[in-house]
């Protein structure tokens, strides 16, 4: 369904992650859904999937036997890691597409940014063992989950250095949408390093129980996502609602947010190295965990303000749809398909007068150019000259 | 092109036809975004419940019985606020919000590949939020053995104690919910291909 010319090698980094991310939900949502209906027949109908014999409960022993507790740790995982990477790779997209716009440069290694996607995408159903080296999991199976997870780290830094190398020498403007998708990179830097630290078994087995991932995977695939979709929503929001949104009360909400996600997982990586256990309801009774309440305190602090800041981006969205200034058909300067169409779109998309694509997706400051974009649907013919 | 601009369906014109049961990728979008918006409004509210806590274990909080937080309740809440925020947060609005509404546009189509299928979708996912808000309140609470429920505590049912009741076959019936998902992508991904 794509329109003439619309190769897949010009299609904007969002489809690209869009279309990962199809395929990566199509691949691992059926593993779960098998492993959830096993569990509910145990649960429900007598069966012994997941349950051992043997296992005593409340000094009472269970009528099961045969299963495997660690089946459903597998299942749960080949569907739980490519699940990271369904919540990061549109993030991703996105950052790449309003990185490009709002420092008016190309995708620096379009081509590259694409296959890392792809790789991304591929890795990601071949580490599901990093989450359970604590499992009892053979040294030799922990080496090769151990060296896969780390080879991420390659395609993850291929697109790292690819949005610095994006936005160097760029005539970067700090609206709201860019503002986030700079947050997404930081975020996404900050907690993919500790990544690196968890991928080795002797490391993880110290850490897993402890803060240290839960402030890993909320920097890097929880907070890290959210921006991506608060990039996509300040961004989109013109062409989806036809109003422009509030950039003071966007810019406010960045920084109090950023900052405060900082306040509270930053030191919650020191909780976790200094022992402070997970999942854990009251830990004010352990002596040796009394001496962190000050750090939950900072951190519950930083949570409550991030929280509310939330409440000024509510409030920006809900006004701004009815007291907006209207948007034009291209508030940002763009050059993607969607910002050649009404804002909101007609029914059909284009109002019968489908586009035709003649180049690649981020055509900005092209050299000779009298403008400093040119939109993927222009013919050549079409393109003014600076002469 | 034209074929395709030929299949697009015709304007509805009812409320319910134009905004609730619509087939438009751009209304099906914003729905999940407003799914996700209200879903991490809940999530965050479990979070801050959580460090609220973890500050002051042993503080009366009005809404819970006997004025104290049990662990069993605060594992509930990790619990809750896990599945929450992946599954209706995380999940839905990059792919089903954004991804909905962006991606035919921008690749130059008049809709995603499978308009009612889409539709479905949403409304599936819908329901799965419904059911998961409903663990809260079903005999034996919300389940505590983590987003990950991990067996064998949440594949033995009450015997483990509090929170192990019906809570957790509420929150499997909403891992079949991930069935919408897979309809939803596989929309997208024929919208890519074809």
């Amino acid at each position: 369904m794509r329109a003439p010319g619309m190769t897949l090698m010009r299609m904007p980094l969002t489809c690209w992650g869009w279309f990962v991310t199809a395929i990566l939900g199509l691949l691992a949502f059926g593993v779960l859904l098998a492993g959830g209906i096993l569990l509910l027949l145990d649960r429900s109908a007598g069966t012994s999937f997941f349950l051992p014999a043997g296992l005593v409960i409340n000094d009472q022993v269970q009528n099961h036997s045969g299963g495997s507790p660690l089946l459903w740790q597998h299942l749960f995982w080949f569907f739980g890691h490519p699940e990271v990477y369904i919540a990061i790779l549109p993030g991703m997209g996105v950052a790449s597409h309003v990185l490009s716009t709002f420092a008016r440069k190309p995708v620096y290694g379009y081509r590259a940014m694409a296959m890392a996607i792809c790789g991304i995408g591929f890795l990601g159903f071949m580490v599901w063992g990093h989450h359970m080296f604590v499992s009892g999991m053979s040294p030799y199976s922990g080496f090769a989950f151990s060296v896969l997870t780390m080879s991420i780290g390659v395609p993850s830094a291929i697109k790292t250095f690819n949005w610095l190398g994006t936005l160097w020498g760029g005539k970067i403007q700090l609206k709201s949408p860019m503002l986030f998708a700079l947050g997404f990179v930081s975020l996404f830097v900050s907690g993919g390093l500790s990544g690196l630290f968890l991928a080795q078994p002797a490391v993880d087995n110290l850490l897993h129980a402890t803060y240290y991932v839960v402030a890993h995977f909320h920097l890097v695939m929880g907070v890290a996502a959210i921006f991506g979709i608060f990039a996509a929503t300040y961004f989109w929001f013109p062409k989806m609602f036809g109003r422009m949104m509030s950039e003071p009360l966007g810019k406010i909400h960045f920084w109090l947010t950023f900052v405060g996600t900082y306040c509270i997982f930053m030191p919650m990586h020191f909780v976790g190295i200094a022992g402070g256990i997970r999942r854990y309801a009251d830990a004010s009774a352990i002596e040796y965990l009394q001496k962190l309440q000050p750090l939950h305190v900072f951190m519950t602090i930083a949570a409550f303000i991030t929280a509310a800041a939330q409440l000024i981006f509510i409030f920006n969205f809900f006004w701004s749809l009815k007291f907006g200034p209207k948007a034009p058909k291209n508030p940002w300067d763009a050059t993607t398909l969607e910002w050649t169409t009404d804002s909101p779109p007609p029914l059909d998309n284009f109002g019968g007068e489908f586009p035709s694509v003649y180049r690649g997706p981020y055509e900005f400051s092209v050299p000779g150019a009298k403008e400093d974009f040119i939109p993927q649907h222009l013919a050549p013919a079409q393109v003014a000259r600076a002469k | 092109m034209s074929s395709h601009a030929q299949s697009a369906h015709a304007a509805p014109t009812g409320f319910v036809s134009k905004y609730i049961f619509s087939t438009d990728h751009k209304v099906i979008g914003i729905q999940y975004f407003l799914l996700a918006l209200t879903a991490v409004v809940v999530g965050i509210v479990l979070s801050v419940l959580m460090r609220f806590h973890l500050v002051w274990p042993n503080a009366h909080l009005p809404f819970v019985s006997g004025g104290l937080m049990t662990q069993e309740q605060y594992l509930a809440l990790v619990t809750m606020h896990g599945t929450i925020m992946v599954f209706f947060v995380l999940t839905t609005a990059p792919q089903g919000g954004f991804g909905n509404y962006f991606l035919p546009i921008q690749i130059g189509a008049p809709d995603m590949a499978f308009p009612r299928l889409n539709m479905l979708s949403f409304w599936v996912t819908f329901l799965a939020f419904v059911a998961i808000i409903a663990a809260f309140v079903v005999p034996g609470g919300a389940p505590i053995s983590g987003w990950t429920g991990y067996t064998p505590l949440s594949g033995i049912g009450e015997v483990t104690g509090p929170g192990e009741g019906w809570g957790p076959d509420v929150v499997d019936c909403q891992h079949l919910a991930v069935l919408p998902c897979v309809t939803a992508g596989r929309s997208q991904f024929y919208c890519h291909a074809d």
